[in-house]
């Protein structure tokens, strides 16, 4: 039976203005303002000559080129890497427990370009492995050029990839096995069962692998490549200002570039619409011992390698004098006492414009649910595959939309130029973070069906213990994971943050990392502070395995927040 | 809508990030590294009650236009960079209030050939920088590298692929000491050693302290710096050296007055702190290694052994750089750079390498013909990208869009040029090879 | 002053096109228990919430008590409500739950902690006090459901399918036990079901309806037997339509004629309207006779053969073709008597007066009449 709010219909278009005012304020305009910017000459005019510069110059169309075949060069190399592994976990029905699950989405929270600089300090000539290896060649990743930072970001991107194909086929793995024990043959039930099931969840995190790339800015930086397409934009933009209509051309064109990959993959991913509950009920069939070994060595191979590829970061950040040798001559501490010292301060700015943004981000989100929620069904799917194609708006874009679109606005109170404080970071931030903090919200929404708000409107409560004792208690935990994912997303968001951040003091600690890991007396203040945020990742996440076993079981429905576009019941 | 936005930020900025409100904020625009920063911040904040400073930290190559894009009122209060461009743009703009009566009377005005202050006191010497090559002793042990002694050294063989250094676009010290070279060797010359140097190296990094970053770590064996960086690296027991190269250029640390500060007593209150006997001896700590311009500083017993002398340093200034010119066309030269080097760095490094192997067969084997395809090569990879009279480098209004448009034009020309020189150069040198492999 | 009347004037509701109510007009007296019936679909829960006032009507009025009630807030209504799923909040305790309304409008003599426990104790859920509802069974939920409702002595009393989430012996001691409360409270009480044994069982009249409109209110037994359409007659059991022409022959005399079944005539006072008819009949008006049997010549007998038969345990449901026909007949069941076989010639007899004939009213319902 239909059971709609209708009484609410009154007061529905507050929410809805509010969310309308953001939208068109912080995304529609700026970004549409760009797009005229590139296209338009000084007196708004359609006019070609921006673009024929643009195209005239072989050193754009080469970045962009480059842009388009690392991006795609990661996502395909992490897909290559995760298929195989993924049909061994599938083929022996094993489950990773939920905390390597989580950790799979371990790199939309943390930022990439730590593992680049991580990698550097391991393979590069100065000591470590690279110097070790010295006799065998330059292994410096800033040495190999695009390939290299195709080779860190898929590395980046794996357990995102690997994990999303898990989920996809975990729940049939078992149906599989007897499958395979009635006497069909396990290369027929991988072309034809894994792979087809498995595939909604590749083109997501293939997806998202070639966006991220496509977007990042540290990482190349780091690696010293500039002819992508990002790069080249920053540059422009720290060269001539945020009115040049070139890095405006160039935003577009990640924007287009990224949406046709969001369409083409999202075409894959909406037919994923299937159960992402592992199979429960029924007679599992016992798992035989070689075959949990060898999935558990798959597991644990690829934890040591992670943990590998990170130790260049963790010997830097206990490292004193690190100088041309193998392994630091002394060990210190000082680093992690100097980043606790030195950089509370942006660890207080992270908190600030990462809980801003997510708090925005869980109110327009639950704005949108229910907005999604209460519409037609054609409005429906419109709306919440808009906000998911809001994935697609690249952070360098975005921050040079903003930076064109808030120059000269000032602040009424203050007196100062918006783009000299700190404001626009947790809006850009908040747009990032929205199409996963609607799918948060929606799941949140749900876990409060329409009759126990009523019951207790009938009951004669007021309003306020309604709120405070029925409607927050019941979304809590649905709302509290949205904001710690809209958080995490919005921490490491460097691309947007390099853009607009209007001083060191304003920097987030992502952005902060960044710079110390460019100090004279090396890196260790830098990974030293690297480290602690990965472990304060790590640490939340692990609080919210524990929270999940208590009391609710939200992990089959955290799964599901982290795929926008696909349907959420 | 905008005064939507304005409110949503009003609202917004009712929680400060950080720190309370309860002194005076003292903005101050820098691109010194974090820890000349926060120590100066900590000592400042200690001895003054009224005021607390905050930095704004970016290469000051993005000083100039982030200062002159705010109104009056709203701008930082001080500007404090080694940059002497910086400073000439900044006063040429009229950005920069007087400091009269003010500064610390034992600074002596002159140091050796070189005037500290900025004769109509628009701006005052803090400290001296020097620019030189740093190097990881032991990178250069292990693999048999001569120290280098001037700029024109890096350009030899042996220090291919390990020689590291910044853009002149994204760090005040490249762009320095390339404008010094082409002011000391001519604009030719200059962009030929230039683009030789950036063909030895290895990577090409994006902020400055990655240079002294990666020395200090043994990533790469030597590169250009600034002294302090070298010197602080030093000092923290890293096994790295640091020499003044030829022609050597050493400028004042300059500290200015912002025209239009928020704050312009605070702005005071920072400078004369820091010209003041503790705000220079701040200086002398290993983490920051800069020269005081205060001579009784050198005197007092927490001075590292070897630290270097004022005066013999001063006396090899090169007199010939001129901060006006390098000015002019500070944002061109950036923009060159980056089009002839940062963007092209990869292809510039392989043909470097094919020169570098012509040149060393061409020693063991003679051959004129060779010799002749080989001296074309080099003259057309590493010409300079425009002539010195060319129209772009005369000073004009920036950043209009047309004027951009007009650079990016004439940007896609320098790029499509590059590539023709680049393939023609490599066709030169398979025929200098091919020369060379007939012969036993 | 408990007790209340609802009157509902000329109600429409529509979330859009198409309409989910349709001209309800209704009126409830004091004390009464309602009861709204339908088929799945036909907006009776939508009725009772716009009648709780959870839903704003697009057209008509409500009053209780003569007050229109869009006059007063949702709060002050005092409706109490028992949803389909019972809605109890799964972070609060029994206690919390039944006691979370009660705080604003306590009356000063009784503290809240007295009347919950009063409450627990008619309900029979006293031992379940501080549990949280996860660990209660559907029947102790239910109860807790209905505490919660009446803990504000509401002067109408709200269920929306109480008992569908209940086992069979579970329900029916659930739906006594309900009677009896309402009886003693004397609480204006609207019922929402779809099952009409609830309804009928402890209803004191029912309103039927059908495709979000009234199609008829009345007392249970004038609803089981005089039903006043086809759609109601469906909905209360009666599972043989049969088309036809109706023909008035003389003064109180009707001809019925399909032509399966021929021509049956057969007096009636209040004679429907001649033309196309259907003629329906409940499956066990109908006997079965073997085919040589004597036919009572107070029945109207048709031949026919059985198609299929289903042993239902107190009777045995058989379907019997005649001609294009199927007619559906349930017979008792008498101890050790198997059913008589699939493909049996048999006679079916029928007393005309116990028939009911409705014009028919459009196609499609003679269609579907037919199956």
């Amino acid at each position: 039976m239909n059971q709609r709010h209708r009484q609410t219909a009154g007061k529905a278009w507050i929410p809805l203005a509010f969310l309308a005012a953001y939208l068109l304020a912080f995304f529609v305009l700026p970004v549409g303002k760009m797009l005229i910017a590139g296209f338009a000459n000084e007196e708004h005019q359609l006019a070609s000559g921006s673009i024929a510069i643009f195209l005239d110059n072989p050193l754009y169309i080469e970045s962009l080129l480059n842009s388009v075949m690392v991006a795609l060069g990661a996502s395909v190399l992490a897909a290559l890497a995760a298929v195989p592994i993924a049909v061994t976990l599938w083929r022996f029905r094993l489950q990773p427990p939920l905390i390597l699950e989580l950790f799979g989405f371990l790199p939309l929270f943390v930022p990439p370009f730590m593992l680049s600089l991580s990698l550097q300090s391991l393979l590069g000539r100065g000591g470590a492995l690279g110097m070790v290896l010295q006799t065998v060649g330059d292994l410096d990743p800033a040495l190999w050029g695009l390939p290299g930072m195709m080779v860190i970001e898929a590395i980046h991107y794996f357990p995102l990839v690997l994990v999303t194909l898990v989920l996809n086929t975990a729940s049939f793995a078992q149906q599989a096995h007897e499958a395979a024990r009635l006497g069909n043959s396990w290369s027929r039930l991988i072309t034809r069962v894994f792979l087809p099931l498995g595939f909604p969840g590749l083109a997501f995190g293939m997806a998202i692998t070639f966006l991220k790339t496509l977007d990042d800015l540290a990482t190349p930086l780091s690696l010293g490549i500039t002819n992508l397409i990002a790069p080249q934009a920053f540059f422009r933009v720290s060269t001539y200002g945020s009115q040049d209509p070139l890095s405006s051309l160039m935003a577009v064109a990640m924007i287009a570039i990224s949406i046709v990959v969001w369409i083409v993959s999202s075409g894959f991913v909406r037919h994923g619409a299937i159960d992402w509950n592992p199979a429960s009920g029924g007679r599992t069939l016992a798992i035989q011992p070689a075959h949990r070994r060898i999935g558990m060595l798959c597991l644990a191979g690829i934890s040591a390698f992670y943990i590998t590829c990170y130790s260049g970061m963790i010997l830097n950040s206990l490292a004193g004098i690190w100088s041309h040798t193998p392994l630091p001559e002394s060990y210190v501490l000082s680093h992690y006492a100097s980043a606790l010292e030195s950089e509370t301060g942006s660890f207080i700015n992270t908190l600030v414009y990462c809980g801003l943004a997510a708090i925005l981000d869980v109110v327009i989100g639950l704005a949108m649910a229910r907005a999604i929620e209460h519409s037609p069904p054609r409005w429906n799917k419109a709306l919440s595959w808009g906000a998911a194609a809001l994935l697609s708006v690249p952070g360098v874009a975005l921050a040079i939309a903003y930076l064109q679109f808030f120059q000269g606005t000032q602040l009424p109170l203050l007196g100062q130029p918006l783009d000299a404080t700190w404001f626009l970071l947790p809006m850009a931030f908040s747009v990032r973070g929205l199409p996963f903090a609607m799918r948060a919200c929606a799941f949140a929404l749900q876990s409060l069906p329409a009759p126990y708000v009523e019951a207790a409107s009938l009951s004669g409560a007021s309003r306020l213990s309604i709120g405070l004792r029925v409607i927050l208690p019941m979304m809590a935990f649905g709302l509290t994971v949205a904001f710690l994912i809209c958080f995490g997303i919005a921490a490491v968001d460097l691309s947007s943050a390099m853009l607009l951040v209007p001083s060191e003091t304003d920097a987030p600690v992502s952005y902060s990392i960044y710079l110390h890991m460019q100090t004279s007396t090396g890196r260790g203040t830098g990974s030293a502070l690297a480290i602690l945020t990965i472990g304060f990742v790590a640490l939340a996440m692990s609080a919210f395995v524990l929270a999940a076993r208590r009391g609710w079981n939200p992990a089959s429905s955290f799964r599901r927040i982290m795929f926008p576009g696909t349907p959420t019941r | 809508m905008r005064s939507l936005a304005c409110l949503f930020c009003a609202l917004a900025l009712a929680l400060p990030p950080t720190g309370g409100w309860a002194a005076e904020v003292v903005l101050v625009a820098s691109s010194f590294p974090k820890e000349i920063l926060s120590a100066y911040k900590k000592a400042f904040d200690e001895q003054s009650a009224e005021y607390r400073v905050e930095f704004v930290n970016f290469p000051a190559t993005n000083a100039i236009s982030y200062v002159r894009d705010r109104t009056p009122g709203s701008r930082p209060d001080v500007f404090w960079g080694s940059s002497p461009d910086t400073f000439s743009a900044l006063k040429r703009l009229g950005l920069l209030q007087p400091l009269d009566g003010f500064g610390n009377a034992d600074i002596p005005p002159i140091i050796g050939k070189l005037a500290i202050d900025d004769p109509e006191h628009f701006h005052r010497g803090q400290a001296l920088s020097g620019y030189g090559i740093m190097w990881n002793k032991r990178y250069l042990d292990a693999r048999g590298i001569p120290v280098p002694a001037a700029w024109s050294d890096l350009a030899r063989p042996e220090y291919f692929g390990h020689i590291v250094m910044s853009s002149a676009s994204r760090s005040s010290t490249t762009h320095l000491i390339v404008e010094s070279i082409l002011q000391g060797a001519g604009w030719d010359a200059g962009w030929a050693l230039i683009l030789q140097i950036a063909g030895n190296c290895a990577t090409i990094t994006e902020r400055s302290f990655d240079v002294p970053n990666s020395i200090t770590r043994g990533r790469f064996g030597l590169g250009p710096v600034v002294d302090f960086l070298a010197l602080s690296g030093k000092y923290s027991g890293f096994p790295v050296d640091f020499t003044y190269a030829w022609p050597s250029v050493i400028t004042p640390v300059g500290i200015g007055l912002i025209n239009g500060a928020r704050n312009p007593e605070g702005g005071k209150a920072f400078i004369a702190f820091t010209l003041s006997e503790a705000g220079q001896r701040l200086l002398l700590r290993p983490e920051i290694s800069r020269l005081p311009v205060l001579p009784k500083v050198y005197e007092t017993a927490d001075r590292p052994a070897d630290y270097p002398d004022l005066f013999d340093i001063t006396r090899s200034y090169l007199p010939a750089y001129a901060p006006e010119v390098s000015e002019s066309r500070y944002q061109m030269v950036g923009a060159l750079f980056d089009q002839s080097v940062t963007f092209r760095h990869s292809e510039l490094v392989a043909i470097t390498r094919t020169i570098h192997e012509v040149a060393k067969r061409l020693q063991s084997q003679p051959d004129a013909d060779a010799a002749a395809l080989l001296d074309k090569a080099r003259a057309l990879v590493y010409r300079a990208p425009i002539a010195e009279n060319d129209d772009l480098l005369a000073r004009k209004p920036l950043k209009t869009r047309e004027r951009i448009a007009a650079i990016a034009a004439r940007e896609a020309e320098w790029a499509r040029q590059t590539d023709r020189n680049l393939a023609a150069a490599r066709s030169w040198l398979a025929q200098a090879n091919d020369r060379l492999g007939r012969r036993p | 002053m408990n007790n209340v009347r609802i009157e509902a004037d000329n109600i429409a509701f529509s979330y859009g096109e198409p309409r989910v109510l349709r001209n309800i007009s209704l009126s409830i007296e004091a004390g009464e228990l309602f009861a709204v019936v339908g088929p799945s679909g036909s907006g009776k829960t939508t009725l009772l919430r716009v009648l709780a006032g959870l839903e704003q009507p697009s057209t008509g009025n409500i009053r209780i008590n003569g007050i229109d009630v869009n006059a007063i807030p949702l709060a002050q209504r005092n409706v109490g409500m028992v949803f389909q799923n019972f809605a109890l909040w799964p972070h609060m305790t029994v206690f919390e739950n039944i006691a979370f309304g009660v705080s604003k409008r306590m009356p000063v003599d009784e503290s809240i902690d007295v009347r919950v426990e009063r409450l627990l104790a008619i309900l029979d859920i006293a031992e379940t006090r501080n549990v949280r509802p996860v660990h209660l069974s559907a029947g102790q939920q239910q109860r807790v459901a209905l505490a919660r409702a009446l803990v504000t002595e509401p002067r109408l009393l709200l269920l929306d399918d109480p008992f569908s989430n209940l086992e069979h012996g579970l329900r029916v001691q659930m739906r006594h036990d309900l009677r009896i409360l309402q009886r003693k409270l004397g609480i204006t009480t609207i019922l929402v079901t779809h099952d009409l044994e609830d309804a009928l069982c402890i209803a004191d009249r029912l309103a039927v309806v059908v495709h979000g409109s009234i199609r008829q209110i009345g007392n249970p037994t004038a609803i089981y037997d005089f039903p006043n359409s086809i759609e109601v007659a469906r909905f209360v059991g009666v599972e043989n339509f049969i088309p036809g022409t109706l023909k008035h022959i003389e003064s109180q005399l009707i001809e019925f004629f399909s032509p399966d079944i021929g021509a049956l005539r057969w007096p009636m006072r209040d004679r429907p309207p001649e033309g196309s008819s259907v003629l329906s009949i409940r499956p066990h008006a109908l006997h079965i006779c073997p085919i040589d049997s004597f036919r009572d010549g107070r029945y109207s007998w048709i031949e026919g053969g059985i198609v299929t038969s289903e042993f239902l345990g107190e009777v045995v449901r058989y379907q019997v073709a005649i001609g294009n026909t199927c007619l559906s007949v349930k017979q008792p069941h008498l101890l050790g008597s198997p059913a008589t076989p699939t493909g049996t010639p048999v006679l079916v007899g029928f007393d005309p007066s116990r028939t009911r004939i409705f014009p028919a009213a459009r196609d499609d319902d003679a269609a579907s009449a037919r199956d």
